[in-house]
């Protein structure tokens, strides 16, 4: 009787297995570099109904970040400007752009601007940024430098374990209360160690950040 | 080697405390259905086909789901980020911003703080600074923030019910006015409902004026009318009581249910329970006492130090008896004769006690021996559904005590002349009104008794050519028949005011724009019957929202001259700290010019009051819903699946009767989730009503909560419950008399009767009706929890609630107690440092939470199980769920009855045979309310089962849930002792579990559709989301947080802006800022729990533990302080303060029964049951 199969597929369970590692083993790896914060969010730069550059706003002109995010202090959401705010300068201020003209008109028809969210924290968590930026963390730490911001970009992963590392190794983020809006602010420009500063500070400012479920959901 | 944990029996101390009848005659089968928390969902399909079909769907919805998740998950979704135009002021995105109004209502308006978010109300607390308020809410007033977004509420105008725009409705509105003008008002009558609001009551006076013959009725079903009537005789017209329970020794109640539904101020509950306050056992007898004389068990009879059972039709007999003998006491002629001015029908001798024939006359002896003895300080109490007569015997009787200017202050209300919905209805028949406007949330047509006028109220109204209902309820019978439909503002978002029961103005102001446009306030419609001006074609005035100027609405100006009216020396300062406070200062009513009262006029009187004798009769009783009182809440999700604080019944009302009327009827006490049915026949008509026995209820009566059974009632209140109004007569509207076989139980299913005839959704009455019923949900394999003593117990052995529950079953005091229990084989901890040392779990020096219920104050309202539901987002999930044990209730509300283990047949053993069930202990029993939520242990048990870790330990003493970790395995539930943690089943807050729906024929509730199950409306609940809570998902468990987010919250203002306030008070911004840990605690008891600041008794303390000035610390130094199952040394975060009872001595030595009755420890016998196999 002739043999149903071939001699070569006497190999065939083991090239199907060798197969199947390097497509698992690529796959584990794909996923582990795309299905992460770190590629799906980083660098996400949608384009906004306004072009509003906080590299002239915030760099060139040096306004600082509290002048349009006004309750980042007092409350959990570092609000975006009111249509309001932007008018207040631009009534005078490149007037005839058609992109301020957006702004008259959500400022005289109350109706709001549409702003392309780009940090999204999921609904189950709940970030506070008062608590942040009045214990020593800069706006930087999370946002990256948005003044050299053309059009604001997905700066830091802002995963579950970038938040974790941060909040159990305080000191490699803690710098002095009045540098927390200076963006280009930074230890060793000041001359310091970043971590001698950062444990200084988290020892004088009893600063314990809670790395328990229940600090951020709820 | 395993160990099964034996639980030692409970010490037993003479006494019996149980949830349902079933438990007490621990009827086979039963213990086993309570023990398994959540009834399986398969077995309790209630049909094979039902089955067959579940299953099938099933395979085939997770097959389509399936794919469509999939798909669904490709794209990262765009969210935007809508700024405010211009900044309003104030809010602050992201933070909760307080508003102080009022919610306008009968006897007082509630004053009230209102938590919006960015300009949308989500929950409610009371307004602690006005004086008419403790800072509590009752039930009612604290869901009522769901109403504003009732998906049913009235949103367009409506013309013999065709949708109708303003411009219609004001054009025939300037006809109209043209045709009055020149009739001054002839043919015009207005009905409006009891809410205090003084702009409206000064718009109708003005109105009167400009229109002489325009006339004013007034009616509410619950209403005040017979108070009224009553101090209008004694007293001079407009007079009303303003009671301060706090200054009261003594109380007694005539059928007022002060505590409940029988409101007589907001803050009733408040000031009696200042008086219950008891730290150590000197202060028991510093205890005020309360006397109550009730038919059905009211939560204020549970109250009560001694409660006698009186028939609701026979309080006027009891109350003559009390005034008799309050008058031998103290001599008072005048209280003599108009007691004795009363004729009777009849003579009344209460229920017979089998150890003391005239117990019943002895009662009221002693009673009123303790009133006399304390006066000046006492005080009668009589319920607004009572006769005139009865009021009038508690205003003479309160005179002969001292009462009136001690408890009670006698204020002028201004009077407004208005008639009753009976002269309406013989006006309206007599063909004498033209134009009827309706204003109020009443639904009179509904209400009104049939034999009001010849042919009832509904016919009556035929005869009037423009009916127009100002309502929020737009399918009400009254709106349904009517020419016009005006569509009613929310009281949250208009102009309006109201006052507190000493009269403080509490002024009304808007927290959101009308959410439909076009619905008017009640005082803008009736500036516009007012206005001369002609509406139609004008442009419609400014919805007067926050955030618009306030001038534009004209409801704002007429309020703002009523405020300038009411004030003494008016200005604009003045009116914003109304605005800012919530109340004006110094605008308590002035008081009355008749200083006391007419004995004469009340003798008078009295000599004309009608008496009814009950013999051999039975009395039906109809009284105001524990939840949706008279109807009005109805469509109120959140009030229909509370359960009713005395029968534990959602979604529908029940007749209650006595255990022993209910044998007579041959009524089974057995049923678990459903109940038989009773025919009730008044006058003729048949009602239908399920039956419940409730212990402690007068006999040969029926009590039926009325308001339900409405015809259509919107989406939530469709085909709930059965009607009650229909059966009441004009002449004695809160009870009939009927002969005893005008009730029975139905033998078979009834169709097509005309109790059902128009009702939606209730095609047919079956034999046994299925009730939603937590009497027996998350019991804890029956163990009692509740303990309590007298004050001589309490006096005798501080201790003594350590003597009672498991923890009595161990030796030696209160130390060697818990040093006994504190043996655990579960060391918790929070990992390992780096040096591989274990962790300390609680490890921060901050904070430590922990919560005291003190049960001595607890009426078992259920406020707080509401205000938990506002504050945490909780779901409704429908009565058929409810039924499968599935409520989503954070706190559940254990209602205990206590009956005596000698004569419950328990001397022969502890069991109680079915067939020598003793129905005669059930008369007397006491009641007790224990509220239970997760009681956040230290040594979880729950936390030791999680696979996954999703409940876990937070440093500061919570037991966190961890929703996107829970897998859904149940676990956790299945060992939490107290059975305090709660699965979703399903996903109600996005599934609509109220409809049902038809898949082949075969009808299920839609929760079992999966994704083709219908939707909530969600865009109008999303409205009232806490947005610091989430949502929680199909498959998680949940349960108490001990409100996490307000803590949460609190713990980042106090760190942020603790450094914040440091750093620019030293001006250090570096490492020689030096924070302390006093900077950034959260202050002393600067936090308050949705359920703590709901309780209108004040029966909860929440605190940091590590504060010792902390309410929470000395609540817990209390003797009375014990924890739930101590010997399980779970070590909970919430401890209790057991239950101390103040009885009159006189009265327990006259009678055994009574003195079994009151307290546990009054017992002399000390019935000790051998335990085994517990582990100690």
């Amino acid at each position: 009787m002739a043999n149903i199969f071939p001699r070569w597929t006497n190999t065939l369970p083991l090239k199907i297995l060798v197969a199947l590692v390097f497509i698992g083993g690529g796959v584990a790896a794909a996923m582990n570099y795309y299905f992460t914060p770190k590629y799906t969010r980083v660098g996400y730069m949608p384009s906004q109904p306004i072009p509003f550059s906080h590299q002239i706003h915030a760099g060139q002109l040096g306004m600082d970040c509290r002048y349009c995010h006004s309750h980042v202090e007092k409350s959990g959401h570092a609000n975006i400007p009111t249509a309001d705010t932007c008018y207040r300068c631009h009534q005078h201020v490149k007037t005839n752009s058609p992109h301020i003209a957006k702004i008259k008109e959500a400022v005289e028809t109350g109706k709001a601007l549409e702003w392309v969210k780009v940090h999204k924290v999921p609904d189950y968590a709940y970030f506070n940024h008062s608590v942040h930026v009045n214990s020593g963390v800069s706006c930087v730490n999370c946002h990256g430098k948005v003044n050299e911001m053309p059009v604001v970009w997905h700066d830091q992963s802002q995963s579950m374990a970038w938040c974790l590392d941060c909040h159990r190794n305080p000191e490699k983020a803690l710098r002095p209360m009045d540098k927390i809006t200076n963006l280009d602010w930074t230890a060793e420009s000041a001359g310091k160690d970043q971590k001698d500063l950062g444990e200084a500070l988290k020892k004088a400012w009893k600063i314990h950040p809670p790395d328990n479920c229940a600090a951020c959901h709820r | 080697m395993k160990r099964i944990w034996q639980h030692p029996d409970e010490k037993t101390t003479g006494k019996r405390y149980w949830r349902s009848l079933n438990q007490l005659a621990e009827r086979p089968g039963t213990l086993e259905a309570r023990v398994r928390e959540f009834p399986d969902g398969v077995e309790a399909l209630k049909d094979e086909a039902e089955a067959e079909t579940s299953r099938r769907n099933f395979i085939k919805l997770m097959g389509a789901s399936t794919a469509l998740a999939g798909l669904a998950a490709c794209r990262r979704p765009e969210f935007a980020i809508k700024p405010y135009a211009k900044a309003p002021e104030w809010v602050i995105p992201g933070k909760v911003l307080f508003y102080a109004t009022a919610m306008p209502r009968a006897v007082s308006g509630t004053p009230m703080v209102v938590h919006t978010f960015e300009g949308r109300p989500t929950h409610l607390q009371g307004n602690k600074l006005h004086p008419d308020s403790n800072g509590g809410l009752d039930i009612q007033a604290q869901a009522s923030v769901l109403n504003l977004y009732d998906p049913n509420r009235a949103q367009s105008f409506q013309k013999a019910g065709v949708k109708a725009d303003r411009e219609e409705f004001y054009k025939f509105l300037d006809a109209k006015k043209a045709e009055l003008a020149a009739k001054q008002g002839g043919g015009l009558a207005i009905l409006i409902d009891e809410a205090v609001t003084p702009t409206r009551q000064r718009l109708l006076g003005e109105l009167v004026k400009k229109h002489p013959q325009a006339k004013i009725y007034r009616h509410e079903t619950f209403g005040q009318a017979n108070v009224r009537v009553a101090y209008a005789t004694a007293f001079e017209a407009g007079a009303a009581p303003a009671y301060d329970l706090s200054k009261a020794d003594r109380v007694f109640s005539l059928d007022c249910d002060f505590m409940g539904q029988d409101r007589i101020g907001n803050n009733a509950t408040g000031q009696f329970m200042v008086r219950r306050k008891a730290d150590a056992p000197e202060d028991g007898p510093k205890m005020n006492r309360l006397y109550v004389a009730e038919g059905r068990f009211t939560v204020t009879g549970g109250m009560a130090d001694h409660r006698l059972r009186v028939h609701t039709s026979q309080t006027l007999k009891a109350a003559v008896r009390l005034g008799i003998a309050v008058a031998e006491l103290t001599g008072d002629a005048g209280l003599k004769a108009a007691a004795e001015a009363v004729k009777l029908a009849g003579s009344y001798q209460g229920h017979a006690r089998s150890d003391k024939a005239d117990f019943y006359s002895a009662f009221f002896k002693e009673a009123a021996k303790d009133l006399v003895e304390k006066k000046g300080a006492s005080v009668v109490l009589a319920g607004s559904q009572q006769d005139a007569a009865v009021h009038l015997l508690a205003i003479a009787i309160n005179q002969a005590l001292g009462a009136f200017g001690t408890v009670i202050q006698i204020r002028q209300t201004g009077s407004l002349v208005a008639g009753t919905l009976d002269e309406l209805a013989a006006s309206a028949a007599g063909k004498q009104i033209d134009t009827l406007v309706v204003i109020g949330e009443t639904d009179p047509v509904f209400e009104a008794p049939p034999d009001i006028v010849a042919g009832g109220l509904s016919a009556a109204l035929k005869a009037v050519p423009n009916v127009i209902v100002h309502t929020t309820r737009p399918k009400t019978i009254t709106a349904a028949s009517s020419s016009w439909v005006v569509p009613a503002t929310h009281y949250l978002e208009q102009w309006g005011d109201t006052r507190g029961s000493e009269g403080s103005l509490a002024v009304v102001q808007p927290m959101i724009a009308p959410l439909y446009s076009g619905v008017l306030s009640d005082v803008e419609l009736l500036l516009a019957v007012l206005s001369d001006a002609p509406l139609a074609g004008q442009p419609a005035p400014a919805p007067s929202g926050p955030g618009q100027p306030e001038d534009t609405g004209f409801a704002f100006k007429a309020v703002r001259a009523t405020f300038d009216a009411i004030v003494k020396d008016p200005s604009e300062s003045k009116w914003n700290n109304a605005l800012r406070d919530g109340f004006a200062a110094g605008s308590a009513y002035p008081s009355a010019s008749a200083a006391a009262a007419s004995m004469q006029a009340i003798g008078a009187a009295l000599a004309q009051a009608k008496d009814v004798d009950i013999g051999e009769g039975l009395e039906i009783t109809f009284v105001p819903c524990s939840k949706i009182h008279d109807g009005r809440y109805i469509n109120n999700g959140w009030l229909q699946e509370a359960p009713d604080s005395m029968s534990k019944v959602t979604w529908d009302n029940v007749a209650i009767v006595s255990v022993k009327t209910g044998k007579a009827l041959g009524i089974n006490p057995f049923t678990e989730d459903s109940a038989e049915v009773i025919s009730v026949e008044v006058n003729g008509l048949k009602r239908y009503y399920p039956v419940l026995m409730i212990p402690g209820h007068a006999d040969n009566s029926v009590t039926i909560a009325t308001g339900y059974g409405q015809a259509s009632a919107g989406r939530v209140g469709k085909g709930t419950g059965f009607d009650a109004y229909a059966l009441r007569s004009a002449a004695t509207p809160y009870f009939a008399m009927v002969a005893p076989t005008a009730v029975r139980k139905i033998t078979e299913k009834v169709s097509g009767s005309d109790a059902m005839k128009g009702i939606e959704g209730r095609e047919e009455i079956p034999v046994v009706y299925p009730l939603g019923r937590t009497e027996e949900h998350h019991t804890m394999y029956g163990r009692a929890l509740v303990r309590e003593g007298t004050v001589e117990d309490w006096q005798k052995d501080k201790d003594f609630v350590m003597q009672q529950g498991t923890d009595g079953h161990l030796h030696g005091d209160r130390e060697a107690k818990n040093a006994e229990n504190s043996y655990s084989f579960y060391k918790p901890a929070a990992g390992n440092d780096e040096n591989g040392k274990p962790i300390e779990l609680l490890n921060d020096t901050l904070h430590q939470w922990g919560m005291v219920i003190d049960l001595n104050k607890c009426t078992g309202c259920t406020a707080c199980t509401i205000a938990c539901q506002s504050e945490n987002n909780i779901p409704i999930v429908g009565k058929d769920q409810v039924i499968r044990g599935r409520e989503m209730h954070w706190i559940r509300m254990d209602r205990y009855f206590a009956t005596d283990l000698d004569s419950d047949a328990a001397q022969n053993g502890r069991k109680v045979e079915k067939e020598a069930w003793n129905e005669d202990n059930m008369d007397e029993p006491e009641m007790l309310v224990q509220p239970v939520g997760c009681q956040h242990c230290e040594a979880a048990p729950c936390e030791s089962v999680c696979p996954v870790n999703a409940t876990v330990h937070t440093p500061d003493g919570l037991n966190s849930m961890v929703y996107n970790r829970c897998i859904g395995t149940r676990y956790c539930a299945n060992n939490c002792p107290f059975k305090a943690r709660r699965f979703n089943f399903f996903d109600y807050n996005k599934r609509n579990p109220l409809v049902e729906n038809s898949f082949l024929g075969i009808k299920h509730n839609s929760l079992y559709s999966g994704p083709f199950g219908q939707r909530q409306d969600t865009e109008l609940s999303k409205l009232q989301k806490n947005p610091n809570v989430s949502i929680r998902m199909r498959g998680v468990i949940e349960k108490c947080t001990y409100c996490l987010q307000r803590i949460e919250s609190a713990r980042v203002e106090a760190r942020a802006q603790g450094r914040r306030r440091r750093r620019l008070e030293t001006g250090h911004s570096d490492e020689k800022l030096v924070i302390e840990d006093k900077d950034i605690r959260i202050p002393t008891d600067g936090i308050k729990t949705a359920c703590q600041e709901a309780c209108p008794a004040e029966a909860i303390a929440f605190g940091n533990r590590l504060d010792k000035d902390s309410a929470v610390e000395k609540w817990r130094k209390n003797s009375r302080n014990y924890e739930l199952l101590g010997y399980l040394n779970v070590r909970a975060r919430t401890t209790y303060l057991g239950r101390i009872k103040n009885p009159n001595l006189a009265l327990l030595a006259l009678s055994k029964l009574e003195k079994e009755k009151v307290g546990q420890g009054s017992k002399t016998r000390h019935v000790h049951v051998q335990t085994e196999g517990a582990a100690h």
